[in-house]
């Protein structure tokens, strides 16, 4: 008698979770009350991909004369741009579809909510109900984009989350975005390749808080030449709508400020999807912010149920609460697997990319770890120099006793590919050594890696070393 | 058809034995009962004999394994059979019969999870990688910190991926025991950029070591009445300004040189420099290194001059307060070991571009026998002239000793 595992949440924790139990031998259950995907497939990392990239050619396109070549620009069509995005995640979205069937894995369109322990009442959008029994439940029911408590922000038309800015109907002129996240300087980056005008607004005095800050002020000096304004040490008071455009109200080094333009994006945080899934009823402990709190089995205190993702409030990306999913999967069929995030990369999509993996320097200090840096220039390296200026920089953080790889940051061409290779060190614990002894393809930006561990020890081969 | 060469089972307590040696060579014909390979056990002698008639197909355990009952020794067969691939060696037959230390390892898993066996490469229980010459699954750095804190990786259970041992598994090892009941964790050696005087003491010594054929002469020097006159020209003098045996040693070696000056040479390139001046080179242990600072013409110093000097040059030496000129232009070398008692002689390394050096030993008492016959104890010093024999040769090196010998045994004289 096979395992009955309910997923709620289809994102990509709740599906790859619903294909490994289904692997496993489980007959699983996929519950959503919307299309399949979630956020990252629908309304985050793979649209914002689409337009960057469409940003990207156009970025290029416009400055291909440096390069020799005669191409007229004659603007753009964002209807086609949009619709070249929903084309990608239309065909992204039936691919899963796909391998539900092809997994067995029952899909059902419904919001789910916990009648006990096994049971969850699902009830679809046209009102009927049904109970679905469960030996176990898998919970991946993600976040979502939140509005922060500025008076004339909640329910303004002007006013857009991630979500909407998605889907504008055209590039705004001018844009005031509302935090300093990855979110915010993706999507920053892709208006001001359109033509907008964009500006940044952050409470905290820094952006990318979980990024190595040296590598962010690289990306600061370069989100300054595309005319993205970026301003922090803000203090938000509120916004009204004047003649179609959105006055933003601010205090600034104790000075008050207004700021106004077409939109504003915000893109402040997100806020956790547990409120009416009826966690309360069974007893499941959530944090203040309604976190579910679970082991690194993923299991929650009520041993049959688990939770992945985003739900968890603490790492908020697409591939951990996939490897959360596999996990919790692995254990809901009776097995016994540990979750190790150590190895999950940040990647920030701008121009140029921007990854990271392991512990930034800044970590390091405030643990006292001692290490050792090494670092290379990207304009030393022929392959980044042809893709684009050389604009970027490898940094890469070694215990200093063991010369183990503590982490690994990446700013320049292809770096959230190459980031990969900082997360395989990681994971293998690998050493100065071990990354030394190995060849890297010439020329590709990847050498660079290598010349960052030898600089850790005076002796990249192409820089002079100090 | 291949037919499987097993290690038999034989005596009831056996449970492997180890492969003395093959009989028979791959490749080679094979008769039913023919000897082909001997066995040892703890207990007996073995010779098996073949259970059937065709080739010697392959050899799986080489001589001098340990193989498990029933493990796969080889393979007969006819020419141009498939000797199976799942062939196994000694090595993975033991694994798939872990030793106790291993079975001890609860594998629940396997035991309560029905489906456990479907992702062996997840779940598959941590098993101490007990048996030697087992492929040990490690990371870079755990065996880096297994190194460094002396711990045995043979005993450590990984829980990484695929039961790969990660550092945590090594840092949560609890120190390992000896048989004895002692924990010896063993330190990483430290490292030093070696000082700018090492590195010259260094560079110095390996150049005359390895240009200079040395040849070292020893002499027994009874030394009662250097030692008795000493104590009575000390007994009145001030704490510091005592006479040393090192002084005396100076006064003498000096005074001896004046009579023996073919010891003072130098070689330069193709001639031999003939020096005049008997400036002896001290050596003084510093704690950085080594350094011979200058007593120049000592021949001609009287002792009280000698001490003075020497004392000056010592204790400036070691405060790094010497001038150049101040060790340099040495004729000749004396290194004085005596105040380590119970060094008795030893070979020094000759200060280039001096010919000659004198190594110092302790006082030691010793019987010795009189003419008459008689025995008396009586205090001995080794000295050690070592000579570079490309300008000179034993006999003259022998006969300074011997002239210094007698000068020493003869302590009055040294002061005249």
């Amino acid at each position: 008698m096979s395992e009955k595992i309910c997923i709620i949440g289809a994102g990509p924790g709740g599906y790859v979770a619903a294909i490994r139990a289904a692997q496993l031998g489980a007959q699983v259950t996929l519950v959503d009350h919307n299309i399949l995907g979630g956020t990252c497939l629908n309304v985050g990392c793979i649209p914002t991909k689409s337009l960057l990239h469409c940003a990207e050619i156009f970025d290029e396109a416009k400055h291909a004369g440096e390069y020799g070549l005669n191409i007229d620009v004659k603007g753009y069509d964002w209807q086609k741009v949009q619709s070249k995005k929903n084309q990608t995640v239309k065909q992204l979205v039936d691919g899963v579809t796909g391998l539900m069937r092809a997994n067995k894995i029952s899909v059902i369109k419904a919001t789910a909510k916990f009648e006990t322990q096994n049971s969850l009442l699902l009830t679809k959008q046209d009102g009927s109900a049904q109970i679905v029994q469960a030996d176990k439940i898998i919970i991946a029911v993600g976040s979502r984009p939140e509005i922060p408590n500025i008076s004339g922000l909640e329910g303004n038309p002007l006013c857009i989350d991630s979500t909407g800015a998605l889907s504008l109907e055209e590039v705004p002129k001018e844009m005031l975005v509302i935090g300093g996240g990855v979110v915010a300087v993706e999507l920053a980056t892709i208006y001001s390749v359109f033509g907008c005008k964009v500006t940044m607004l952050k409470r905290s005095p820094i952006i990318l808080p979980s990024m190595d800050q040296e590598l962010v002020d690289i990306l600061v000096k370069s989100l300054a030449q595309r005319k993205i304004d970026i301003i922090t040490g803000v203090k938000f008071l509120s916004a009204q709508n004047e003649n179609a455009r959105i006055k933003l109200n601010v205090e600034i080094a104790g000075q008050k400020k207004t700021f106004e333009a077409q939109k504003i994006l915000v893109a402040a945080g997100r806020r956790i999807n547990t409120e009416n899934l009826g966690l309360e009823k069974i007893g499941i402990a959530c944090g203040k912010n309604g976190e579910i709190l679970t082991d690194d089995k993923m299991q929650t205190n009520i041993k049959n149920i688990y939770a992945i993702g985003d739900c968890l409030g603490k790492v908020m990306l697409a591939h951990t609460a996939s490897a959360q999913g596999e996990v919790a999967a692995e254990n809901a069929c009776g097995h016994n697997l540990i979750y190790d995030g150590r190895t999950s990369p940040i990647c920030v999509y701008t121009l140029p990319e921007f990854a990271g993996v392991g512990a930034t320097e800044d970590e390091l200090k405030s643990k006292n770890i001692d290490y050792l840096v090494g670092k290379f220039p990207l304009y030393a390296n022929g392959k980044a120099l042809i893709a684009n200026g050389g604009e970027g920089m490898i940094k890469i953080l070694l215990g200093k006793k063991y010369n183990e790889v503590l982490g690994v940051h990446i700013i320049g061409p292809r770096a959230t590919d190459m980031i990969a290779c900082g997360a395989l060190m990681i994971g293998f614990e690998a050493t100065i050594d071990d990354v030394c002894a190995c060849i890297y393809a010439h020329p590709t930006v990847s050498e660079a890696i290598r010349e960052a561990f030898l600089a850790a020890k005076s002796r990249a081969i192409h820089i002079p070393n100090k | 058809m291949v037919v499987e060469i097993k290690m038999p089972q034989l005596g009831l307590t056996m449970v492997e034995g180890t492969i003395s040696a093959w009989l028979k060579q791959v490749g080679d014909e094979i008769k039913k009962g023919d000897p082909i390979v001997e066995i040892t056990t703890d207990k007996l002698n073995n010779i098996l004999e073949s259970e059937t008639d065709g080739f010697l197909l392959s050899i799986n355990a080489p001589e001098g394994a340990d193989v498990p009952v029933m493990g796969i020794l080889g393979y007969i067969g006819q020419p141009g059979e498939k000797v199976p691939t799942t062939a196994q060696t000694p090595s993975a037959q033991q694994a798939q019969q872990p030793p106790a230390a291993a079975q001890a390892i609860p594998q629940e898993n396997a035991a309560s999870q029905p489906q456990a066996q479907q992702v062996a490469e997840n779940v598959e229980p941590p098993a101490a990688a007990e048996v030697s010459g087992k492929r040990i699954k490690i990371s870079p750095l755990a065996k880096k910190t297994a190194l460094n804190l002396g711990i045995n990786i043979n005993q450590i259970a990984g829980s990484g991926p695929g039961g790969r041992i990660v550092q945590k598994d090594i840092l949560g090892a609890p120190p390992q025991k000896s048989s004895g009941g002692q924990v010896f964790v063993s330190k990483p050696p430290t490292r030093q950029r070696l000082s700018s005087m090492r590195k010259a003491v260094g560079t110095r010594m390996l150049a005359s070591h390895s240009q200079i054929p040395c040849v070292t002469i020893n002499v027994k020097v009874d030394v009662s009445e250097l030692f008795e006159l000493r104590a009575k020209l000390n007994a009145n003098r001030e704490k510091e300004k005592k006479f040393t045996v090192n002084d005396f040693i100076i006064k003498a070696c000096a005074k001896t040189l004046a009579s023996h000056k073919e010891l003072i040479v130098s070689l330069s390139g193709e001639d031999v420099v003939y020096n005049q001046d008997i400036n002896i080179g001290m050596a003084v242990a510093l704690e950085a290194g080594l350094i011979a600072p200058v007593i120049r013409h000592a021949d001609k110093l009287s002792l009280e001059e000698i001490s003075i000097k020497a004392k000056d040059l010592a204790a400036r030496a070691r405060k790094g307060q010497l001038g150049v000129e101040e060790y340099q232009g040495s004729t000749f070398s004396i290194s004085n070991l005596g105040m380590y008692q119970g060094v008795e002689t030893f070979t020094s390394i000759i200060n280039q571009p001096n010919a000659g050096i004198l190594g110092v030993g302790s006082a030691i008492s010793e019987l010795d026998i009189l003419a008459d016959g008689s025995i008396v104890k009586k205090l001995f010093m080794r000295i050690a002239v070592t000579i570079d024999h490309r300008l000179l040769d034993g006999a003259q090196g022998a006969k300074f000793g011997v002239d210094m010998k007698k000068l020493l045994e003869n302590p009055i004289e040294i002061l005249v």
